[in-house]
């Protein structure tokens, strides 16, 4: 069995199990339009024989990219897609942005955001899409990752993960797993897979003018690299050519060393 | 459909997965940090080791673990060296943090033991060696770290792997292989100095990176354990992974619980109709006659393949909960997408005929379980049917596999 294969595999799985446990009315995933959420709801759309019975969700903070929208659009109706759009409109009318600091911001429009998506639509699962090599602090992720109505992430108290046995979701109202499918795969192995498979993706990843994004998400906080990788091709050359992580155009994660650690104990993706 | 798969071949082989045990303070983190930090390696954790002076510190992120010198949590980071890539998996040395390790080292297919030179075998030593094997790991490398602080490296090391032998034996390893490190110096990871020339062995780093587990050959017997049953257009689809073994088009399959036998009429990975499923494969089969009464947890068998259930299994386990298990106690038996009821029936210590009648936290031993109904089980720790999981009121307690 391939790199790929196996990864592809193991993920279908996983997918498949927490859609059984809890059943398709209790779960859902969370879509970003980026490379690695697209990634996962492909896999999703493998494991279910081409149509996904549970809804997807996309976190809108407003400020996304236009070609985001454009490919949200295209593809929900592509795939058909149950696509439910979640804002936080109190705290955007209110005038929540970038400038009243990264992590109200992000605590605000995404983190809130979710914890209402999970009550108004009596969620026990949602899958997502983090990588253990986006961060060292998302690398000590479990697989699956039980929370609390209050999101928190009891990262110094993890359960116990053996072989394809998994912790279960809270009972309590609001209790939720987080479903981590693609935890292990790394940013080379996604593009490795966009490129086999051909997955479409937003051309912001590919190089214009000397610059793209290596990973999208909101515009006020997303930088574009200084790269000439303008094809599938290329991107994955570069990459391989490159040791350094992926997140370096990303505002959160640069603010602060620990940001990532506050913002995922505090529910953060 | 299009009759074949899309990924490409021919592949870049599947990342192994070798997990860093032993005791605690020993350098499994420190070690893991320098290999993904060593030339012409590629890891993520580079950016962190931008920002330390400690090779702990690259795999150990976060701040309570920084602040207390102590990995708290399991960690995995994907390596890739001259094309080939590997997957490292850190574990806490801690006995209070041991289901931490066994997650860890559950996922791994091989283990590299980590020893202290001067403080030689300690407890964890013995108890995640143990572990690792129990838990599946297949081969085993002995890291003999902080060896920049012995006078005596040769000698020291010889002390180490005198003691050490006769456990690695026990626990199948006897051909494991002993490597002189320093996590504080780099040496013995890319190179070894001169310090350490007289050592004929590879470097850690290539010896990794050449490490093999034999995979399965595809001719086991054959164990699809269904996860889930689809209905589209009128049509059942059973869902589940070749657990072991090949299922092709056509064949005829028994399913353990009904004794039935059915034809495979479609394999489906989709979107892509298969001749044949190989071990690992996630597919969708549509059976006929379709098994109406299908249901998670049946097994789908060989047609040649009468007697494949079990009702009383041996199982080696270690147990991972504060509160002991003691003989008599009921616990829920999970073996991939199988669960049952079981009752512990006895105690053994393992390698003895020697009963005990309860264990603590991190102890392992034989466990006769009487099973509520019979389970297709077995095949040692390397196969899925063989590992298994109790959970007591749906919390995870122990671990282990059955011969």
């Amino acid at each position: 069995m391939s790199h790929l294969q196996e990864l592809e595999s193991r993920s279908i799985y996983l997918i498949r199990e927490m859609a059984e446990r809890y059943g398709a009315d209790k779960v859902a995933m969370l879509w970003s339009m980026g490379k690695d959420s697209t990634t996962l709801l492909w896999l999703a759309r493998k494991a279910f024989l081409g149509a996904l019975p549970f809804p997807v969700v996309h976190l809108d903070t407003g400020c996304k990219f236009e070609a985001m929208y454009a490919y949200r659009e295209q593809w929900a109706r592509e795939w058909g897609l149950d696509l439910r759009i979640v804002r936080n409109q109190t705290a955007l009318d209110a005038g929540m942005g970038p400038h009243k600091g990264k992590l109200a911001c992000c605590g605000a429009l995404k983190t809130d955001t979710f914890k209402h998506a999970i009550t108004d639509l009596g969620l026990k699962a949602v899958y997502l899409a983090i990588r253990r090599d986006e961060h060292g602090v998302r690398a000590k992720e479990r697989f699956v990752s039980p929370r609390a109505a209050d999101f928190k992430w009891q990262y110094q108290d993890q359960p116990l993960e053996l072989f394809d046995q998994y912790a279960d979701a809270p009972a309590e109202e609001g209790g939720h797993v987080r479903v981590h499918p693609i935890l292990d795969w790394s940013e080379l192995d996604v593009w490795e897979y966009i490129r086999a498979e051909k997955i479409p993706v937003i051309d912001l990843y590919f190089a214009k003018d000397g610059k793209r994004y290596r990973s999208i998400g909101c515009r006020p906080c997303t930088s574009p690299i200084a790269s000439d990788a303008a094809d599938l091709d290329k991107v994955i050359a570069e990459l391989q050519a490159s040791p350094a992580g992926e997140r370096d155009g990303r505002a959160q994660d640069k603010e602060d060393e620990a940001a990532m650690q506050k913002l995922r104990a505090l529910g953060y993706m | 459909m299009p009759s074949h798969p899309s990924l490409p071949e021919p592949p870049v082989r599947r990342a192994l997965r070798v997990a860093f045990v032993g005791e605690v303070d020993h350098g499994k983190s420190s070690l893991i940090g320098r290999l993904a930090t060593a030339k012409d390696v590629r890891s993520p954790l580079r950016l962190a080791a931008a920002r330390t002076t400690d090779p702990a510190h690259i795999v150990d992120q976060l701040e309570e673990e920084r602040s207390d010198a102590m990995t708290i949590d399991t960690t995995e980071a994907l390596l890739a060296w001259r094309g080939a890539r590997l997957t490292l998996i850190d574990a806490p040395g801690h006995l209070e943090l041991l289901k931490n390790m066994v997650t860890g080292v559950s996922r791994a297919d091989a283990a590299v033991l980590v020893i202290d030179a001067a403080q030689g075998i300690q407890p964890q030593t013995l108890r995640h060696l143990a572990i690792a094997e129990l838990l599946g790991c297949r081969r085993l490398l002995v890291a003999v770290n902080k060896m920049d602080l012995t006078d005596a490296p040769e000698a020291t090391l010889a002390a180490v792997a005198a003691a050490l032998k006769p456990q690695l034996a026990v626990h199948g390893f006897a051909d494991a292989t002993f490597v002189p490190v320093s996590a504080a110096s780099g040496d013995g990871i890319e190179s070894f100095s001169a310090r350490l020339s007289w050592c004929h062995e590879r470097p850690l780093l290539k010896a990794l990176f050449t490490l093999t587990v034999d995979e399965p050959t595809g001719s086991e017997a054959l164990r699809v354990p269904l996860q889930d049953i689809y209905t589209k257009a009128g049509d059942l689809w059973l869902v589940g992974r070749i657990a072991q073994g090949t299922l092709a088009r056509g064949a005829t399959v028994r399913c353990a619980a009904s004794d039935s036998l059915h034809a495979v009429e479609q394999i489906v990975a989709f979107p892509h109709q298969l001749p044949l499923a190989q071990t690992g494969d996630c597919v969708a089969l549509r059976l006929s006659p379709a098994p109406q009464a299908a249901r998670r947890g049946d097994v789908l068998i060989a047609a040649t393949d009468t007697n494949a259930t079990s009702s009383r299994i041996d199982a080696r386990i270690v147990w991972l909960a504060a509160s002991p298990l003691a003989v008599g106690d009921v616990a829920t038996v999970r073996c991939a997408t199988q669960t049952t009821t079981a009752r512990v029936a006895a105690l053994t210590i393992v390698g003895t005929r020697q009963g005990c009648t309860s264990l603590a936290l991190g102890e392992l031993a034989t466990a006769t379980l009487a099973l509520a109904t019979p389970l297709v089980i077995g095949g040692g720790a390397a196969s899925p049917l063989g590992r298994i999981a109790l959970a007591q009121s749906g919390v995870l307690v122990a671990g282990g596999c059955v011969q």
